[in-house]
């Protein structure tokens, strides 16, 4: 499988030819694909995996919105099989959303696509752990879909008068929340047999997620090459590092709590539930040790992305490297911390909550610096509208938004009455799908020019991107006022009181989800008819725009030139072609603005 | 520390980027040195080592919040475990891990008939360890010390729906008093306990080898009525498992969940790490080691010596502490 | 005289918030408005900067950047500012919370009992010291309430939106809260004379809800908190603590079966109207033929009901599920027979009934 690499001097690779040899046609035929040890490969196929899911979550989010627009049961003429199916349809989008999308979406897709490149390596730390790493994640993700197709099934199959419908063996549907609360997901009986599959996909979904962030620890340690300092690493990996780091340390944790639950579920031993001598509060404790922290894995690299977006389509130096460097991993380790904000209302002593409270702000401040940074990189650069930059800027609108509505939920006496409410709902969606999702859109439009060597609609493009910004607002704010009006969240019907918040809200989840297919028709149209991209379409300066587009099997044709990741003055813009090339010696630019 | 490697990276990236010839057979194509790979390779085990910690931390939690919400009851509970067995097993996974440490010597230096011996002799203390589990499981079992439901005493699944007649009844068909103090006199590993009904009784109060320490009956989990109980000969009053009320006998579930949870799940990494040694041991004996490359028996290794640290903890949490 | 719907005009809600009906709803509110505008004067301070720096420094008339920045002096600026106001908040967070967390003496107790689905809240009769049980809660306006929580089976949490008071109510520990209702509700419904005017007024007490979820009828585990002053409130328990009497007659067994029938939750899962729910309706339940999971089948009698309502796991009607908590100790001998007696009134078989099985208490 040796190749010998194409003969192109990288840099200045002509616009509109691609390069005759890369990482997509290196090897051919199916197995090349689903056995790659090649990490943009393996990046690509989680990509489509990912996506699927997403697919899946998003349908399920519309469902949800569609029962909510009104106030009685609407999805079934028997009430009790209405918020059953409500119940489900929640449990669902949650846990295929978080467990399948928003966790690997950014690091595993982005991630494993351009770790390497951008550090300068040829592959990851341990390229057979990466492909164990994908399809573990698939395995998982059956065992989530086989629960969520028996719930499927059975609902299409129940059947009224004799109640009863096909149940396929241990999973006909989940109704427990994501959050698989003890001792609810623990007692038998109801429609929650899918709790022992389903449990048993997030345990393995976990195990992907470990292995993604120990490969990408031992990448980033040992795979640097000359000249690549830790201050010279891109933002980018620095926050892939900090969520690396959560996912080694925090993952197991969930592992064990899964492995108790399943226990309890199966034999009935008492460590959760009550009646059986057990503590339900120390399941919440357990999960939420993990979940909290993963939060900041939803967060954190797309916290990276924009770091990268907005310099680049500044044309300016990231303001404040070392600080939002440093935030990242400060994030990360105080993220460990907070987990006990979520149970303020549990039960647990004014004291631990007190102490909760305060180590909760604290994540505050290294958020607000990156926020800060940003918008100083802005100050005096020369901005350029492309459509990533229009997610990055769509960006810090919506993290400034979640994160402030943060300081709600962590203080303690407001959180009491906003606890459990749509004010939450509205909150963890704009942190973790306004922030993320939108970081991870941008990244996508980012990195799409390298990925597959094809330019996109810039026009749809930006269409796309303010469709779903305008749309996401319209879903999630009013949520921010039905819930300090006290509309509590997994509700299927609701007092009369509410309506008019549901019904704003679910008219923009359609059209939330008008913008996503059009951002996915955009990219199916550029994957096959967008023009050819050169080498570097954005004059970033980071190693991944020093090598062609897409890139060769092994990265790089020629030792890339580490160098401050930042200093783009180098870079030139083509304005026929639209391609940056490099023109070494190049004058800085003076002091003036 | 990783600017030693970086030096050469540069000079390996040639054109071809697979520069066989210069890389020898177990080197991968994205390291330069095997320095490097070894270093990484150790860096990921490490990693791995990490999660195992915090996995096992989590159970450590669980062990200390159960505890904290009923003391007494672990007080009471653990007496029901062998020291001495316990003991035996942690000197056994000692030696082991000795003799890996050994092993892995032996590799370093390319003695490969050592090499063999040692994964050979690391792999029989887990035998061995994973044996004298057994016998201690097969113990708890007979007595049906462990939780869920398919213990036939658990009250909670035994007594139906928990009305006074379903209570009656299953204490009529299982539970006969019986004085231990005369039938168990050396613990839980010995001669099996003499019941009239076949069914296995327990008395905390006797259990194990800590026969001389008898229980004062402040240890006896709070709020159990011990007025109707017997009497040992130490004058101390003592219940027996079945004679205690429903909501304490749940409470005592709560000791044996946590013991088998952790030495369950510390068991599977026995197995796991057995099944790595038995690997290890056929490509040793392929010849596939050498000074140069010897990564997978020193990550093994290090695995085995987590293996042995968490038994490390445990072994006190479980048995020890009084 | 006040219509109904004018009665359910009066919604509690407010300007974003709910309106405030206890001491510490003032201290909650004020907070929250607090950090609402900190909040939006960071979301305008940034989203200005941003849409200003994307117009005033676009490439096209700004195409050279300004050089690398950075200035350690902004940075430890923006630091330390967030830093104080994020400290200030927390305080003032705290000091409300040891507010709501600290009982004053004296307070009146109410014992709660979360379960799927539904709510009895426990009271002391105010003569004799009997318990009386409730599915709504009444409150003395202007005197401290204690609420001693704890479930028969999963996590659930209540909530009273317009009090800013919030608990979870776990199975195998009591929780605690309290509340100083401050607003009385505008119409008393014991002092109404048509059930309609009173289900009306009921209709416009505060809403109290489950945000916890547990289950299938989660968004239905709603009920109402009544606020009155305290003579009032004093009445109301009197008249409530009587449900075999009205106005010193004694009422007809299938009306206090009735009463208990909403009251004991029984609603929630059985229908008297033959809609199949959680579990059986109960019309034409009495007298009629049972056939159980386990392959066996009865004659829905007395002792049956009995036996159902104190051991529910014993025998499970197919194709129900055994979800249903016991009554044992929560409902008495008398009370199980009011029920029987309503379940009669509501089945056409119980005429029927004859032969071995009607041996009935």
């Amino acid at each position: 499988m040796s190749t010998i690499a194409p003969d192109i001097r990288v840099p200045s690779q002509p616009s509109g030819e691609a390069p005759k040899h890369h990482y997509l046609n290196h090897t051919k035929g199916v197995l090349s694909w689903l056995l790659t040890l090649d990490h943009k490969r393996i990046g690509l196929m989680y990509m489509v995996a990912v996506l699927a899911a997403f697919l899946i979550g998003g349908i399920f989010a519309v469902l949800l919105r569609l029962e909510l627009f009104h106030p009685d049961p609407t999805f079934n003429s028997d009430p009790t099989k209405a918020w059953d199916l409500y119940n489900h349809f929640f449990t669902l989008h949650g846990a295929v959303m978080v467990f399948m999308f928003i966790i690997p979406a950014v690091p595993a897709i982005l991630g494993n696509f351009v770790l390497p490149i951008m550090l300068g390596a040829k592959d990851v730390a341990f390229p057979r752990l990466n492909l164990a790493s994908f399809w573990v994640y698939v395995l998982g993700g059956l065992f989530l879909l086989y629960v969520l197709f028996g719930g499927v099934l059975y609902i299409a199959t129940y059947d009224e008068i004799t109640g009863t419908g096909i149940r396929l063996p241990g999973g006909f549907g989940l109704d427990t929340g994501w959050t698989f609360y003890t001792p609810y997901s623990t007692s038998a009986g109801g429609t929650q047999s899918g709790v022992i599959a389903a449990t048993m996909g997030v345990f393995i979904l976990g195990f992907s997620s470990i292995l993604t962030g120990l490969n990408f620890i031992a990448t980033i340690h040992m795979l640097r090459p000359k000249g690549m300092t830790w201050f010279r690493l891109p933002l980018f990996l620095w926050a892939l590092y900090s969520t690396s780091l959560i996912q080694v340390l925090a993952t197991p944790v969930l592992a064990i709590t899964l492995l108790l639950l399943l226990a309890e579920r199966i034999l009935r031993i008492g460590i959760f539930d009550p009646s059986i001598g057990g503590d339900p509060v120390l399941y919440q404790h357990f999960f939420w040790f993990y979940s909290h922290p993963a939060v900041y894995i939803m967060v954190l690299p797309a916290l990276g992305v924009i770091s990268e977006l907005i310099t680049t389509f500044s044309r300016r130096h990231i303001f404040g490297y070392h600080f939002i460097a440093i935030s990242s991993v400060a994030i990360a380790l105080l993220g460990f911390l907070v987990w006990g904000h979520h149970m303020f209302t549990s039960g647990q002593s004014a004291l631990t909550n007190a102490i909760f409270s305060l180590i909760t702000f604290s994540v505050a401040i290294p958020s607000a610096v990156k926020v800060f940074n940003w918008v100083a990189t802005l100050w005096g650069g020369s901005i350029h509208l492309r459509t990533p930059m229009i997610y990055a800027l769509c960006f810090i609108g919506l993290f400034v938004i979640g994160g402030l509505t943060g300081l709600h939920l962590g203080t303690l006496s407001t959180d009491i009455h906003l606890h459990d409410t749509y004010f939450v709902v509205a909150h963890f969606h704009y942190v973790m799908v306004g922030s993320s999702l939108f970081a991870f859109l941008g990244g996508m439009y980012y990195w799409f020019p390298k990925m597959f060597g094809k330019m996109y609609s810039e026009r749809w493009g930006i269409v796309g991107a303010i469709i779903t910004y305008v749309g996401f607002n319209l879903t999630f704010f009013v949520q921010f006022i039905a819930g300090a009006q006290g509309m509590p969240r997994r509700y299927a019907s609701y007092p009369d009181g509410y309506t008019i918040y549901h019904q704003i809200s679910t008219v923009g989840a359609l059209v939330v989800s008008v913008g996503l297919f059009m951002i996915l028709f955009n990219w199916l149209h550029g994957l096959i008819k967008g023009k050819p991209a050169p080498a570097n379409p954005w004059g970033g300066n980071t190693l991944e725009w020093q090598t062609s587009s897409p890139p060769p099997h092994d990265n790089f044709a020629t030792t890339p030139e580490v160098g401050d990741p930042y200093d783009m003055h180098e870079w030139e813009e083509d304005k026929r072609t639209g391609a940056w090339t490099k023109v070494p010696g190049k004058a800085a630019p003076a002091h003036a603005h | 520390m990783s600017t030693a490697h970086a030096d050469s990276h540069a000079a390996s990236h040639n054109a071809s980027g697979h520069g066989h010839e210069a890389h020898p057979a177990h080197l991968a194509h994205h390291f330069d040195t095997p320095e490097q790979q070894l270093f990484t390779s150790k860096l990921g085990m490490w990693s791995f080592l990490a999660t195992e910690i915090l996995m096992f931390g989590g159970l450590f939690v669980a062990y200390a919040v159960l505890r904290h919400n009923n003391p007494d009851v672990f007080l009471w509970s653990h007496k029901a475990l062998d020291t001495n067995l316990g003991a035996i097993n942690t000197a056994v996974l000692l030696a082991s891990s000795f003799t890996m440490a050994w092993g892995v010597r032996a590799a370093q230096l390319g003695q490969r008939r050592l090499l063999l011996l040692m994964l050979a002799l690391t792999f029989l203390g887990g035998v061995g360890f994973m044996a004298i589990k057994g016998v201690e499981y097969k113990s708890k079992w007979e007595k049906h010390l462990f939780p869920g439901k398919l213990n036939v005493l658990n009250a909670q699944f035994a007594y139906g729906d928990g009305s006074p007649e379903a209570i009656a009844a299953v204490k009529a068909k299982t539970i006969t008093y019986v004085d231990s103090h005369g039938s168990t006199p050396h613990g839980d590993h010995h001669a099996p306990v003499q019941v009239k009904i076949g069914t296995p009784v327990y008395d905390p109060n006797r259990g194990s080898s800590d026969e001389a320490k008898v229980v004062p009956p402040t240890f006896v989990p709070g709020g159990t009525n011990l007025s109707a109980l017997g009497t040992d000969k130490g004058g101390h009053q003592y219940a027996t498992y079945n004679e205690l009320q429903t909501p304490d006998q749940n409470k005592i579930n709560s000791f044996f969940s946590i013991y088998f949870m952790m030495t369950g799940l510390h068991a599977i990494h026995v197995l796991i790490g057995m099944g790595l040694l038995a690997w290890l041991f056929f490509r040793a004996l392929g010849g596939a080691f050498s000074p140069a490359y010897y990564t997978p028996v020193d990550l093994g290794g290090l695995y085995w010596h987590l293996v042995d640290l968490i038994w490390i903890f445990l072994f006190p949490l479980l048995y020890l502490i009084h | 005289m006040l219509s109904p719907h004018q009665l359910l005009a009066a919604s509690h809600q407010g300007f974003f918030m709910p309106k405030q009906a206890s001491s510490i709803a003032p201290h909650v509110d004020w907070l929250m408005w607090f950090i609402n505008a900190v909040s939006i004067f960071f979301t305008v301070l940034i989203f200005g900067l941003v849409i200003y720096f994307a117009i005033r420094y676009r490439a096209s008339r700004n195409p050279v950047p300004a050089p690398a920045g950075h200035n350690n002096m902004l940075e430890a600026v923006w630091t330390i500012i967030p830093s104080i106001i994020v400290l200030v908040i927390f305080f003032f967070g705290f000091r409300g919370y040891m507010e709501m967390s600290v009982q004053p003496v004296a307070a009146h107790q109410v014992r709660v009992i979360g379960f799927k689905w539904g709510w009895t809240f426990e009271y002391r009769h105010p003569v004799d010291g009997t318990p009386i049980k409730l599915d709504r809660l009444i409150l003395p306006e202007g005197e401290p309430v204690q609420f001693i929580m704890e479930s028969t089976d999963v996590i659930h949490s209540l909530f009273i939106p317009s009090m800013r008071m919030k608990k979870d109510v776990v199975p195998g520990r009591f929780n605690k809260f309290w509340v100083q209702p401050t607003r009385a509700n505008e119409v008393n419904p014991y002092l109404l004379p048509t059930d309609e005017e009173k289900a009306a007024a009921w209709a416009a007490a505060y809403d109290v809800y489950c945000t916890e979820y547990c289950g299938t009828k989660h968004s239905k585990m709603l009920t109402k908190a009544l606020v009155l002053p305290p003579d009032q409130y004093r009445a109301a328990l009197i008249i409530e603590g009587n449900i075999f009497e009205k106005d010193g007659q004694p009422l007809p067994l299938e009306i206090v079966g009735e009463t208990l029938y909403t009251r004991r939750g029984c609603n929630q899962c059985h229908s008297i109207d033959g809609k199949s729910g959680i579990g059986p309706t109960w019309k034409d339940l009495f007298g009629a033929q049972r056939q159980f999971t386990d392959g066996t089948s009865a004659v829905a009698d007395e002792n049956y009901i009995k036996e159902s309502i104190l051991y529910p796991g014993r025998k499970i009607v197919a194709p129900y599920g055994n979800v249903m908590a016991s009554y044992l100790g929560q409902l008495n001998d008398r009370e199980i027979g009011a029920l029987i007696e309503y379940m009669k009134s509501v089945s056409a078989k119980h005429q029927t009934l004859g032969g071995p099985q009607s041996n009935a208490d």
